[in-house]
């Protein structure tokens, strides 16, 4: 996103910027070596994703909500939002997570304003 | 949505970047390095340049910045 919204000192949200990365994101439908992808092998890539993700983040308490971007346009592209139960938690992420790598990439995380994701829209 | 799985899933976590890309980024900081050194050789910016890595903002054997 291209305008600069604020980012609280501390939320019970965190952002993950960036971090699911589609096996089509380069082209829609095929991989990066231009070989067609089955939709279900997309599908299933993805669960795997939100499965190792709600697991590690599930370690710093209870999630109240867990929201992964999967689109192609470049707005927001693969951010997650994790919404904990308490603002505790997302803080004990936040330390945990910071510096640590995520399929090779690093993995960047600050805490988000959103609190209500039915109200989650750029402003 | 329940699905089998024929094999266990790997974790993303702590997986390290490819050795090629770090050494990508040692070889950046390497060229970094060397431009840094160049600028030991060009007067005032030089000084500049050298004033974080030297401390007192001294260059050895470099003419004082007019």
């Amino acid at each position: 996103c291209s305008r600069l919204h604020t980012k609280p000192s501390v939320s019970p949200t965190l952002l993950l910027s960036n971090m699911y990365q589609r096996p089509d994101m380069i082209t829609p439908g095929v991989d990066a070596q231009g070989n067609p992808i089955d939709p279900r092998k997309i599908q299933d890539h993805f669960e795997d994703f939100y499965e190792d993700l709600f697991e590690e983040l599930n370690k710093y308490g209870e999630i109240e909500s867990l929201n992964v971007c999967d689109n192609l346009a470049d707005h927001m592209v693969g951010n997650v939002y994790v919404q904990f139960r308490e603002e505790e938690y997302a803080a004990k992420a936040l330390k945990n997570l910071s510096g640590r790598y995520y399929a090779g990439r690093p993995i960047i995380v600050d805490f988000s304003p959103v609190t209500d994701f039915r109200e989650a829209t750029c402003r | 949505r329940s699905r089998s799985k024929s094999s266990k899933r790997v974790s993303g976590f702590d997986m390290a970047p490819p050795a090629s890309a770090i050494l990508a980024g040692a070889a950046a900081a390497a060229v970094t390095a060397v431009w840094k050194v160049r600028t030991k050789m060009h007067g005032v910016i030089l000084l500049i340049c050298t004033r974080k890595d030297q401390g007192n903002g001294q260059v050895p054997g470099a003419t004082p910045a007019i």
